[in-house]
């Protein structure tokens, strides 16, 4: 509960240092004019949103706390799922990645854009952004980053890993994105490697 | 004759087995990724956003990746966009401009400062378009959100020339008829055609979910959204019209 506080605190600095950079723009008219709002949104929002935290009994939605050790990091291509939670995309040729946040992608053949077919699903849990040259697939899994020869889907042939090269120093002890009630992190399980948006219970952490 | 119409079915064969079995086998070159891509891949490189700093690794021997440098910068980087023989990086307080001279290697040339916002960036003849998000963004829980432009014809003193309010703008992408924004839940229109200031022209929903960020390919847009994705055409109104879509 004391984190949660201090998280909300937090949250107040920032605000103050946004107006802070505002106020520093003094060139631009229409800037002034947009600090003025911006400084009167903010203390509105700040009072609204942060001066009565309360957390819901049971069941609800938010983030929950990724450990290592705990997930499997193998590769493999399996049947269609649906799209639940889409994330970031990439165009290889008529070919497109579409990004299931932390669990892999969707291969879609967009030959035929009035009918796109959805080839199957790349299981890399983790993965939240790609690129690929060549029939080789550059992939994050968590913090790592993965370079992966997928010239043949069904035979997937790690070529490197590059372990925690994406890390952001502190950055794991809160959710990716502010506004949801989270699973306070517990280190005694482990080391955040990432977050997942999942049923949680009686949160007491949010950010 | 008969021994060639056999080689023909199996070469069919093969190239049926193939392409179910390898969607991406049959391809080579690089992609192309979304606005809000923090992985990009051009010729020999690969560039990976990581924090506040820019990792390089050069990709010639494809059985490796070798690192080759990484660039520290003075905020959280979100987004990566290639542009002549630049990059753009988008921050949470400001669009770096970078150089590739040695691809290796980018250098900072200079520094567009904003408020603490999420901003993609993409461009076209020498203005660049970025949208800065404070709804929902990490660490900007209050403030505008906005579409700017910013003349960098002269790339070592970036100037924005135009701001305008938008809502909870996510990805864009630019072509010669339109600047595209994800915005408002949809994808708003815009004209850059005339003036340096982008004209608004329409906003279009895509579906039931929210559109985050949009690929262009030849003559119309893929658009991923919190329901998945569409192919979406567009005619010179700015409506447009969805051709084919994967959703849940």
């Amino acid at each position: 509960m004391q984190r949660c506080c201090e998280k909300l605190r937090y949250s107040r600095t920032l605000n103050n240092h946004t107006h802070r950079n505002l106020a520093d723009m003094k060139g631009y008219k229409t800037l002034v004019l947009f600090s003025l709002l911006a400084i009167l949104l903010g203390l509105t929002s700040c009072f609204e949103t942060f001066g009565e935290v309360t957390f819901p009994e049971g069941e609800t939605n938010g983030y929950k706390p990724i450990y290592a050790n705990s997930e499997d990091l193998s590769i493999v291509f399996e049947a269609t799922r649906p799209v639940d939670n889409a994330g970031k995309i990439y165009l290889y040729g008529d070919l497109i990645l579409l990004n299931e946040r932390f669990k892999g992608l969707h291969l879609i053949d967009n030959q035929d854009p009035s009918n796109p077919q959805n080839l199957g699903f790349l299981r890399i849990s983790g993965a939240t952004d790609m690129a690929v040259r060549n029939q080789v697939l550059y992939v994050n899994q968590y913090e790592d980053l993965l370079a992966v020869d997928v010239s043949d889907i069904n035979n997937i042939r790690l070529i490197a890993r590059e372990e925690k090269v994406l890390a952001i120093d502190g950055g794991n002890q809160v959710p990716p994105v502010s506004g949801f009630y989270f699973e306070c992190v517990d280190l005694s399980k482990g080391t955040v490697i990432g977050w997942e948006m999942a049923t949680i219970n009686n949160p007491k952490c949010f950010y | 004759m008969r021994k060639l119409i056999y080689f023909s079915l199996v070469i069919a064969i093969c190239a049926c087995a193939d392409d179910s079995a390898n969607p991406i086998g049959g391809l080579s070159g690089t992609g192309t990724g979304g606005s809000l891509a923090s992985f990009l891949v051009t010729n020999n490189n690969l560039y990976v956003l990581a924090g506040d700093e820019l990792l390089t690794y050069n990709l010639e021997n494809e059985n490796r990746l070798l690192y080759t440098s990484s660039l520290k910068l003075p905020s959280l980087l979100e987004t990566i966009a290639p542009y002549e023989n630049y990059l753009f990086l988008g921050s949470s307080n400001a669009v770096h401009f970078l150089n590739r001279d040695n691809p290796d290697q980018p250098q900072l040339i200079s520094t567009y400062q904003h408020f603490t916002a999420c901003d993609p960036v993409v461009a076209k003849g020498s203005i660049a378009y970025s949208t800065i998000r404070s709804t929902g963004c990490r660490g900007a829980t209050s403030g505008p959100d906005l579409l700017d432009a910013i003349d960098i014809s002269d790339i070592s003193n970036p100037r924005v020339l135009y701001s305008r309010f938008v809502d909870a703008p996510y990805g864009l992408a630019i072509n010669d008829d339109f600047l595209f924004v994800c915005e408002n839940g949809g994808i708003s229109v815009f004209s850059t055609s005339s003036t340096n200031e982008p004209v608004f022209v329409a906003n279009n929903k895509i579906g039931d979910g929210v559109a985050y960020d949009i690929i262009l390919k030849d003559d119309f847009l893929i658009v991923v959204t919190s329901e998945g994705i569409f192919n979406v055409t567009y005619d010179l109104a700015g409506n447009m019209q969805i051709l084919g879509q994967i959703t849940s």
